[in-house]
């Protein structure tokens, strides 16, 4: 995979506050990186320092290759950025408001089919002015699409929308990586939305970056956390805690959560049928994003 | 660069043309041009009607048009800090650099509109409900009708110089300040300062606020009778306004490159 976006050695501070502190990462051409952290950890400022928003205190952003600094024109034109809270002239319609987008991108755009992938299309002569939070959202994902770009630099995408439409916009995403190779860095607090659009997620604290991982090895199973399903959870559970190797982390009433210590499933499955226990099922535990970010975060 | 510059040019002038406070400001232009109708009638009675000419290009030119000018231009760039609308813009492919350039091209292009509503304005009324025949005295004639009018059109030509001066300042402030309220307060209100110290600190001929005024002086002379000059003071107004339009679009460029954009 190409490399599209190279951070190198970034430093951002606001007068005497380092925003974000010697920065380096690098993002895969047809990639969804997600930038996760506690607020004020550096990942809107790291966003617009790759959109050209912020000077750079110290370091170096290269887009498509190029430094961003030097070669903005060359850059801009190949790229589509959703800001937070995303703002634009209240006293012009949607229509107006993307074909200045599209005048200055200097190209035919398709203004109606960008409106259209978002649901704004029936209110594309409305002024901005009238719309709420959602649909100012929708057109701010509308002029980012608009140009077709191959980066797409997204801060809080869905933030805003109703569950429905933030699914629709997620799976819009989503396919624009899957079938157009477009590129995307994002920002989000909402990690379910993480889990279905990254295929990397970077975590900042501070201005730092602690820690870039795959989404399927952060989201992988855990096999030394397993529920077992069955008919006698609690003596199950008083056989287990003589063992050792086992312990017993939650118990319901059809159901024990289990940690095992240097011993594998099979173990534990083969010790529960030799008891005479009769089991219904045997789940390893799918770790959470959530977890890996505190994890990350706390270490 | 330059077919960016036009293109930015003519995104914003749609923009302004979409913006009530244009449409305001040129009644309010209109207006205060024909209320001087009160001060200094016109009549068709075979003498020049020039006083309601000066008196309209007095309160409109001197004062009304600079100060609406410098209120546009203080609104240009900080209007969109607030909104966060420069954002938006700021992340086409478009040079920093480019937009103010616009945004200063669309702020001149205002007061240009504002001044030919006045000027319209003053003679449409003069040509239709008055008399335009020249400065008489003694039956003599002092400056014919020809001269008036092409001392006139001079001022309308050098006006635009202290005009483009003060769209250059507001413009300026605009980038420095980030609050609409505050930059208009602080444009008009630097405006005032710079206005009063030039005196005491006999800056007069140097300062680019002094020449609003100038650009109608030989016409307002010759209206009266009296002899009048281009020189010297034209090279002072070409020289402090020039040097004022580079100051503040050199400030105002390297500030505006170098800004963070939250």
């Amino acid at each position: 995979m190409s490399v599209c976006i190279e951070i190198k050695n970034l430093t951002k501070c606001y007068g005497s506050v380092v925003a974000v502190s010697g920065l380096s990462l690098e993002v895969g051409r047809g990639e969804a990186l997600c930038l996760l952290g506690a607020n004020g950890a550096g990942k809107t400022t790291t966003l617009y320092a790759i959109c050209g928003l912020v000077r750079l205190t110290a370091g170096k952003v290269l887009v498509f290759g190029k430094d961003l600094e030097k070669d903005f024109l060359n850059v801009a034109p190949r790229m589509g950025v959703l800001v937070e809270r995303p703002s634009f002239f209240d006293y012009l319609t949607a229509r107006e408001n993307l074909s200045i987008a599209a005048e200055l991108a200097q190209k035919e755009v398709p203004i109606e089919k960008a409106l259209d992938r978002v649901g704004l299309l029936s209110v594309a002569d409305k002024k901005v002015k009238t719309f709420s939070l959602g649909m100012r959202q929708r057109l701010g994902l509308a002029q980012a699409i608009l140009t077709e770009p191959e980066l797409l630099i997204l801060d809080e995408p869905l933030s805003g929308l109703d569950p429905e439409g933030g699914r629709e916009i997620l799976q819009l995403l989503r396919s624009l990586v899957d079938s157009a190779q477009v590129t995307i860095v994002f920002s989000s607090h909402m990690l379910s939305e993480v889990e279905v659009l990254a295929d990397r997620v970077a975590i900042l604290n501070r201005g730092r970056l602690l820690a870039v991982e795959r989404i399927d090895s952060v989201l992988s199973y855990d096999e030394s956390d397993v529920e077992v399903f069955l008919d006698a959870p609690q003596a199950a559970a008083k056989r287990l805690e003589s063992l050792g190797w086992a312990h017993c982390t939650e118990i319901s009433p059809r159901k024990l959560r289990v940690r095992l210590q240097n011993e594998t499933v099979h173990h534990l499955i083969t010790f529960l049928v030799g008891q005479g226990f009769v089991l219904n099922g045997v789940v390893p535990r799918r770790r959470t994003l959530e977890e890996y970010l505190l994890r990350t975060m706390t270490l | 660069m330059i077919s960016r510059i036009w293109i930015a040019f003519r995104i914003e002038l749609k923009k302004v043309l979409k913006q009530r406070f244009i449409y305001i400001s040129g009644a309010f232009v209109l207006l205060a041009s024909l209320s001087t109708l009160g001060i200094s009638a016109v009549h068709k009675d075979q003498s020049s009607d020039y006083d309601y000419v000066v008196r309209a290009t007095s309160l409109t030119m001197n004062w009304l048009i600079p100060l609406m000018t410098i209120i546009f231009g203080a609104l240009t760039l900080s209007a969109e800090y607030t909104s966060g609308a420069l954002r938006f813009m700021l992340v086409r492919p478009l040079r920093r650099v480019e937009y103010l350039y616009a945004k200063i091209l669309v702020t001149v292009f205002y007061a240009v509109t504002l001044t030919t509503l006045a000027v319209t304005a003053a003679w449409v009324v003069i040509v239709l409900k008055g008399d335009l025949a020249g400065v008489y005295y003694g039956g003599e004639v002092l400056f014919t009708n020809m001269e008036i009018v092409r001392d006139y059109a001079l001022g309308c030509l050098t006006y635009l110089l202290p005009l483009s001066a003060a769209a250059t300042y507001a413009v300026f402030l605009s980038t420095v300040v980030r609050n609409t309220g505050t930059a208009v307060g602080s444009a008009i209100g630097l405006w005032v300062v710079f206005d009063a110290l030039k005196y005491p600190l006999r800056l007069e001929q140097f300062m680019f606020t002094s020449y609003t005024e100038f650009p109608w002086r030989v016409f307002v002379q010759h209206c009266q009778g009296i002899d009048s000059y281009w020189r010297p003071g034209i090279f002072y107004c070409v020289g402090s306004c020039l040097a004022a339009v580079l100051v503040f679009l050199s400030a105002a460029s390297l500030i505006f490159r170098r800004q963070d954009i939250p």
